[in-house]
Formats: structure tokens, C-alpha cells, sequence
């Protein structure tokens, strides 16, 4: 299967369409390129951002740092240290599950305290309406960056398996949660639960396995029942391998309104002689009475050592994107970030230096 | 690619933001070419084809009822011209390129093989969901999305024209 997967790749560009129909079309429709709006001074902007409902958007962001996190702790660099001794286990996915906990119970925390108040006053950016100026866009990416700065640190969110008490006996599995803010602030979470295989198919080198799981929830705003599934496919070949796996975890905010926050994750990894790339996809969703009112979506791409982070936000229909793309010059980390508040566009680095955070404005991309 | 915002920029289009161009044209161009290639199997033919699927759909973009399926409308405008292109071709064409293609230059738009057998033995679903999948790069859920189809059927269609292709390369010693 990985063969002819690997030839229809190989054999791509000699099927796709070349980039010239694309301006044949513009050409034909008399659709000339215009040049893109830059980021400018703009009259109002910080205070609308202001209203924009920051504590609304924190929650949201304060869930995406943690899934984030699933991403790198427990997919780059293998998960983090469980167990007291002598330890009780955890599931073989107890780190899957613990990351998408934690995003669920951060996204919960949030949606029931203080921010979910602020809601109601969050202000959209109209559609290039008008241009942003450097202190609305910094405030705003500030809010965003949360999520960046996870990529570069290790271990900020960690798991820990625990004895499961008498009081949730009817799980496998219990663990704690850890989540660290920038300033080191942690929040703890805990969870209980069971996962059951559900399916399992193998054929030749692949395996699909498919998981159920149920258990619950508990943040600091209450206890939350989780339900979820895991489907993991797993590919070898000599010294080649491809694995895949999906996850969706919903923690039922409110069963009789139908109320709830579900968490989609996708994951690919591809080995090739020594080389591994990694493209994962994450989403948060959250529903009210039966009906989706945000979703969030995070792609995370490393290749070729660099790392590459595309946010996209969407709110009563309009949405913000940011793409950072990390860098290391001299030592220090750099930023590369291209954003788009619902329509208007911003490029600008970010220097990470001894624990601060310069913004740089730029009308142009800079080169590598 | 989230649907709302390709309806945004098709309103933005159609009311003469000529920037939505680009963002409709990277999102939708994929399963309109590939319902294009299923049909003509041949890169310049199909490109030919899907340049005239976005003039016209384009021009008439009046037509399209908005928040239904885009790509939809698309390819079925890309699919009926694909045919009309291929019975122009059979009134025109005197010359049997495919018995002789060297003899007649035809050659380099031949598809490769592993393409051109895609186009003869699998369902057309099942060809535009590998090729969305394999080919073009996008993930399930992405094609998913594309076609209006569940994931389930993605993964599934996917699985079967990946052991159909297999399954036939290895009778002929290729897999």
C-alpha cells in the first residue's frame, strides 16, 4: 500500500495542473493581481480591539496553548514523565488523552467563569474596513503568542498517573494534568477514565485499531463527562514507517441543551531514511444548544527543521489567521509571522531575547 | 478549507473584490480538475478544460446559489464541458493518437501509468477521493469537506482504490 502511496506522490507533479491555468483564468477574466494591504496606522483600532472581548478570546487561546502542547511534548519529543513508584499506569494513549483533557478543561474553565461574560461583548475587525495599526496588532498577536511560546518550551504541560479513587472506581484510569502559564502559574486538571478497543484490522505491515472512551472530567468550574475515540493506523516497511492517528474528545458542558466542547485531533508522521516529517491538525469546537458557535483550528507542520504554526479562529462568521514560522539567528528565537484580521493583513517578526518579546514591523518578507 | 469563508469570498468576487480570485481559485481548483482528468485522461486536455470551467463559471457567477456547494457547482460545470470536449475531440480527431502516440508527438501528455490505470479501474468517487487524498496532498477530513462527503466514506473509498491499484500491479508483477 505504502508502494503505490509513494509512487502517486512521486508522480505528482506530472499530474497536477501547472500554475499557468491559474493565470490564463485572471488573464481571460481580466482579473489583473492587485497589490496586497499592508498594515498602516489606523484611527480606533486599539480601542475596538479593546472591546473585542479580550477575556473571550484568552479563553480560546488559553485552550489552543494546551493542545498545542499535545503536539509537541508527547508527539516531538515523546511525552512526558508519568508515575509515582510504585506507579499506577495509565492507558498506552493516557498522553493523547491527558493533552486533549487539558485543552477541554482549560476551554471549560474559561467558558464558564469570567470570560464566558465577556462573550457577548467580543468586537469583530470588519472586512478591510479599516487598516491596523502596530500596538492593535501586537495586543492582539500578545494574545495569540500564547500559543507560539508553547512551541519552544518542553514539558509545559505535564501528566501524571494516580491511584483511581473509590468515588471513580467505575474507571480504568486516573490522572492529573499540570498546565503552566508563562509565568510559571500552574492549573491542575483531573481525569478519569476507561478506553475499550473497539475494532481492530490488520493486513499485511498495517494495523488500524480503533478505541472507545468514556470517563470524566474534573477543572476547577466542576466535573464534566468525556466521551471520545481514538483511531490509530500503523505502516512499516524496512526501515520505513507511516502512522496516522485521529482523536475526538467531547466534554458535555450541558447534556439537555445539548452543550458541548469537542476536540479533533489528526495526526501523520512519515520516516524515510533517518528523515521523519510531521504534519498534525488539531480543532476545537464549541457547541451550544446542539449548534456550533467557534471553532478554532490549528495546523502544526515541521520539515526540514523548520516549524511552521497556522491558526485560524472563526467567531459569528469571520475569522483571524496567523502563520508563525519559528527561526533561530544568532542564538536567539525569531518569529516570522503573517496574520490576517478578518481581512486585514500584517507581516512581522517577533525576537524572543532573555525572556522578552520585540516586535518588529516590516512592509517586506525577509529572506532566509 | 472552512466553507463559510470560500462563501465570503465568492460574495467579495462577485461584487468585484478581484482579490478573492486567488483564495477561490487555491481552494476549489483540486476536485474540479481531477472530475476533469477522470473524464478527458490527459494533463493538458484537463487543463484546457478547467481553464474554460472557471472562465465560464466565473462570468456567470450570478448563477451560483450562494451556500449551497460551490465546488459542486464547479464540477459539474468542469464535468459537462470534459464531455463536450471529448465528443468535439472524437468528431475532430482523424489521427489515433493512443495506438501511436510517439508518431504523432502525443506522448508528453500522456499520464503516467499508475494515473491512467486510476482512471480505467476505479469508480469516480473512488478516483477523486485518492487523487484529493494521495496526489493533491489534502487530509481526509479536508476532502471530506471538498466533496460533502463523510470522513468515513473518504477513508473508506480512499482504503479501496489504493488495494484495487494494488491488487492489480501485483497480478502484473509492478507491486
Amino acid at each position: 500500500m505504502k508502494d503505490i502511496k509513494k509512487l502517486l506522490k512521486e508522480q505528482a507533479n506530472a499530474v497536477l495542473p501547472d500554475d499557468t491555468v491559474k493565470e490564463r483564468v485572471r488573464s481571460e477574466l481580466g482579473l489583473a493581481p492587485e497589490p496586497e494591504r499592508e498594515a498602516a496606522y489606523a484611527h480606533g483600532g486599539t480601542h475596538a480591539l479593546q472591546k473585542k472581548g479580550i477575556l473571550s478570546l484568552a479563553a480560546a487561546l488559553l485552550a489552543l496553548v494546551l493542545t498545542l502542547c499535545i503536539l509537541l511534548p508527547v508527539l516531538l519529543h515523546g511525552g512526558t514523565s508519568v508515575g509515582p513508584t510504585p506507579p499506577p499506569t495509565l492507558s498506552a494513549a493516557g498522553d493523547f488523552y491527558a493533552y486533549s483533557a487539558a485543552s477541554a478543561g482549560a476551554l471549560l474553565s474559561s467558558h464558564t467563569g469570567a470570560a464566558a461574560s465577556a462573550k457577548s461583548s467580543r468586537t469583530r475587525f470588519g472586512e478591510g474596513a479599516f487598516r491596523l495599526d502596530e500596538e492593535t496588532i501586537r495586543r492582539t498577536t500578545d494574545e495569540y503568542l500564547r500559543l507560539v511560546e508553547n512551541l519552544l518550551a518542553e514539558n509545559a504541560i505535564t501528566h501524571e498517573a494516580i491511584a483511581v479513587p473509590d468515588e471513580y472506581a467505575a474507571y480504568d484510569y486516573a490522572m492529573t494534568i499540570t498546565s503552566h502559564d508563562l509565568s510559571g502559574n500552574a492549573v491542575t486538571y483531573t481525569m478519569y477514565y476507561s478506553e475499550a478497543l473497539a475494532s481492530e484490522e490488520q493486513e499485511e505491515d498495517e494495523t488500524e485499531r480503533a478505541y472507545d472512551i468514556t470517563g470524566m472530567l474534573v477543572t476547577g468550574s466542576g466535573a464534566y463527562p468525556v466521551r471520545g475515540g481514538r483511531l490509530a493506523e500503523e505502516e512499516t516497511d524496512g526501515d520505513e514507517s507511516e502512522s496516522e492517528s485521529e482523536l475526538w474528545f467531547e466534554a458535555v458542558t450541558d447534556a439537555q441543551t445539548n452543550s458541548y466542547i469537542r476536540i479533533e485531533q489528526e495526526e501523520e508522521q512519515e520516516s524515510e531514511e533517518g528523515e521523519t516529517e510531521t504534519e498534525r491538525k488539531h480543532r476545537l469546537l464549541v457547541y451550544e444548544n446542539g449548534r456550533r458557535t467557534e471553532s478554532t483550528t490549528i495546523d502544526y507542520e515541521q520539515e526540514d527543521g523548520e516549524e511552521e504554526v497556522h491558526l485560524s479562529i472563526v467567531k459569528d462568521g469571520q475569522e483571524d489567521t496567523l502563520e508563525f514560522t519559528r527561526r533561530e539567528r544568532g542564538g536567539s528565537i525569531v518569529l516570522e509571522v503573517e496574520a490576517d484580521f478578518n481581512g486585514s493583513r500584517a507581516q512581522f517578526f517577533i525576537y524572543i531575547e532573555n525572556g522578552t518579546y520585540r516586535y518588529e514591523f516590516t512592509d517586506e518578507r525577509e529572506d532566509d | 478549507m472552512e466553507r463559510d469563508k470560500l462563501e465570503r469570498k465568492i460574495a467579495a468576487l462577485a461584487a468585484g473584490d478581484k482579490r478573492a480570485f486567488d483564495y477561490i481559485y487555491e481552494h476549489t481548483n483540486r476536485p474540479v480538475y481531477f472530475a476533469i482528468l477522470y473524464i478527458v485522461k490527459n494533463k493538458a486536455d484537463a487543463e484546457d478544460v478547467l481553464q474554460e470551467t472557471y472562465v465560464r463559471a466565473l462570468r456567470a457567477l450570478e448563477s451560483y446559489a450562494a451556500g449551497t456547494n460551490f465546488i459542486g457547482w464547479l464540477v459539474r460545470i468542469g464535468k459537462n464541458l470534459a464531455l463536450n470536449h471529448l465528443q468535439r475531440a472524437g468528431r475532430e480527431v482523424a489521427t489515433d493518437f493512443t495506438e501511436q502516440p510517439w508518431k504523432y508527438g502525443a506522448h508528453e501528455q500522456e499520464l503516467p501509468y499508475l494515473f491512467d490505470l486510476a482512471a480505467k479501474v476505479l469508480a469516480e468517487d473512488e478516483y477523486e477521493i485518492l487523487m484529493l487524498c494521495q496526489v493533491a496532498g489534502y487530509k481526509r477530513r479536508e476532502a471530506a469537506q471538498m466533496l460533502g462527503i463523510p470522513i468515513g466514506t473518504v477513508t473508506w473509498k480512499n482504503n479501496e482504490a489504493l488495494k484495487k491499484l494494488r491488487n492489480i500491479l501485483e497480478k502484473e508483477g509492478q507491486a
